[in-house]
């Protein structure tokens, strides 16, 4: 299956390139009679857009939405709902010598030797602007999940070296980085400050809660919750890996102090991030991801040309020093869509 | 190429960085393109040392880390006084650099401060092949090392203008190759 569609129950397909006309997704799978509400919408895009916040690059996209199809009267139909956005900021100038060599810790070389032709303008699909698409069927997919009472909360605990140290998600909305710790989060935005200065760049690690999930989804065993809540955080690009409950810290715990015991109330303890046997267990699912630090980057840097020349290349451009913050909004979407899908698995649509 | 303006890059660093060997070649790499000059401040401060003292490390030892700083500032200060050519000058200068706060003004301000970093594991391998130096912990090198790399990276990066990264396990010549490309393109 060529690599452009994700999702069990409900699926989605992306299409479009950074520089391109437009880039969009088709979203199947929905279920009908449902109110969107356009205004949320609308609110979810401007927090991936780059240049809405202070810390991102300077560019500015506009991101506005166009439904094509799959809704009625402002409802879903249970159609493929098709979603349209223009790309209206092209500067693809600003990135034309791009075309002769391929940047270090981008797609470009890959791409290139797998399909023998790329759009290099701003990184072409690559870019992480084809996740406008995915954030707005995610928003979508968000929508119907809270109204069945299940909320997702991503937001940054480290950024580099620097870590939150406490957990107060109403701190998330109050500071340039969705860090839960304000106090911290002070410090991360004066390290970004200082990293876009040396004109280099950082990365930072994620946590996502998913919250009154019920116990029961996921479908054994290719399609158990961590695997496709993996295969869908996995598909981001600068998302370098994801653990579940204490994740990798696993290994420093023995049988007896990793076992969440059960009582007749429920879980005593949540080391298991909300999933066993891949089946939810009605805990809340907890994943952190790290994202690596900004491939772009106007240092002087090493590679070769198109032509297989060793050179030093600088890029210069309006670099995102940081792309925690963009990916926060992205990283609840996908884990929306994911939830959404292994609920209708479970319970039809 | 004929430089047109007088350039200065500081090459900052931990210990066995690289600062001395990696700059010289840098530099005579960049000397094939323009006018560049490779300048060591401890051997500018050898030369300043008072007379009674056989060495920098004697120096040290006697007067203590205030004096020394003040030497290295002095010392530096006077050398890019009497520096007027339009040159490219590569500066290394010491390990405790970043400690000496008047000296870290002074090289914000005449030049470009360049952090040479480099792996903890790499630098305690040379520390350990090259001798122990007295700022260690003879009986526990690896911790006490730890801690001072983590101090000392974390301040370089900080008043730092660039960190280049150097490559742990290349020689000497391909380091100078990355550190002169870098130096040209920044
Ligand atoms: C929301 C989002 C925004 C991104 N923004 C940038 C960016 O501004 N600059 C950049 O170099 N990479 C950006 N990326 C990452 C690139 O898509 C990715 O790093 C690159 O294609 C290759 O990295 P990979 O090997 O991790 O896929 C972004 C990714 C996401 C998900």
């Amino acid at each position: 299956m060529p690599g452009n569609t994700f999702g069990t129950s409900l699926t989605i397909t992306t299409f479009g390139e950074s520089h391109g006309k437009a880039l969009g997704v088709i979203i199947d799978g929905l279920e009908s009679n449902f109110q969107i509400d356009l205004d949320d919408l609308a609110f979810q895009m401007s927090r991936r857009r780059p240049g809405g916040n202070r810390l991102g690059t300077k560019r500015n996209e506009k991101d506005e939405i166009e439904i094509l199809s799959g809704m009625f009267e402002g409802k879903t139909t249970g159609t493929p709902l098709a979603i349209l956005i223009r790309n209206t900021n092209q500067h693809s100038d600003d990135y034309s010598p791009i075309a002769d060599f391929y940047r270090p810790g981008h797609a470009d070389y890959t791409w290139d030797k797998k399909f023998g032709i790329r759009d290099w303008r701003g990184g072409g699909r690559s870019s992480g602007r084809e996740t406008a698409a995915r954030l707005a069927a995610g928003a979508i997919a968000m929508q119907i999940l809270r109204k069945k009472g299940i909320t997702i909360t991503a937001y940054t605990t480290q950024i580099g070296p620097i870590k939150a140290k406490v957990k107060n998600l109403e701190d998330i909305s109050k500071n340039l980085v969705s860090c839960c710790d304000n106090e911290q989060a002070e410090k991360m935005v004066q390290l970004i400050d200082e990293t876009r200065e040396k004109k280099d760049s950082i990365g930072g690690i994620i946590e996502c809660v998913i919250t009154n999930v019920p116990a029961g989804l996921g479908e054994p065993v290719f399609q158990k919750t961590e695997a496709l809540l993996g295969q869908a955080i996995l598909s981001l690009g600068a998302v370098k890996g994801i653990e579940f409950g204490e994740g990798f810290n696993c290994v420093n715990f023995t049988g007896s102090e990793h076992n969440d015991p059960i009582t007749k109330d429920g879980f005593e303890t949540n080391r298991a991030g909300g999933i066993n046997g891949g089946i939810t267990n009605g805990e809340p699912i907890i994943f952190r991801v790290p994202v690596k630090p900004t491939a772009s980057i106007s240092l002087p840097q090493r590679t070769i040309g198109i032509d297989g020349k060793e050179q030093t290349i600088v890029v210069e451009g309006r670099h995102d020093p940081c792309i925690c913050v963009r990916i926060v909004p992205v990283i609840e979407a996908m884990s929306a869509l994911t939830i959404l899908s292994l609920w209708y698995d479970q319970n039809g649509r | 190429m004929m430089n047109t303006e007088r350039k200065i890059y500081f090459l900052t660093g931990i210990k066995h960085s690289g600062k001395s060997n990696v700059g010289r070649n840098a530099a005579s790499l960049i000397a094939r393109e323009m006018n560049a000059v490779f300048v060591d401040t401890d051997d500018l401060i050898v030369q300043a040392l008072p007379a009674g003292y056989s060495c920098i490390r004697d120096f040290y030892r006697r007067e203590g880390k205030d004096a020394f700083m003040d030497l290295e500032y002095r010392t530096l200060k006077q050398y890019l006084s009497s520096v007027k050519e339009d040159l490219t000058f590569i500066i290394a200068t010491g390990g405790g650099a970043c400690d000496n706060t008047r000296m870290v003004s002074l090289m914000k301000e005449s030049g470009t401060v360049l952090y040479l970093c480099l792996k903890e594991e790499t630098l305690l391998k040379r520390i350990q092949k090259k001798g122990i130096p007295p700022f260690l912990d003879e009986n526990d090198i690896e911790n006490s090392f730890h801690t001072l790399f983590i101090s000392r990276d974390r301040e370089y990066r900080h008043i730092c203008d660039f960190v280049v990264p150097l490559e742990d396990l290349k020689s000497i010549e391909h380091n100078g190759q990355v550190l002169a490309s870098f130096i040209v393109h920044i």
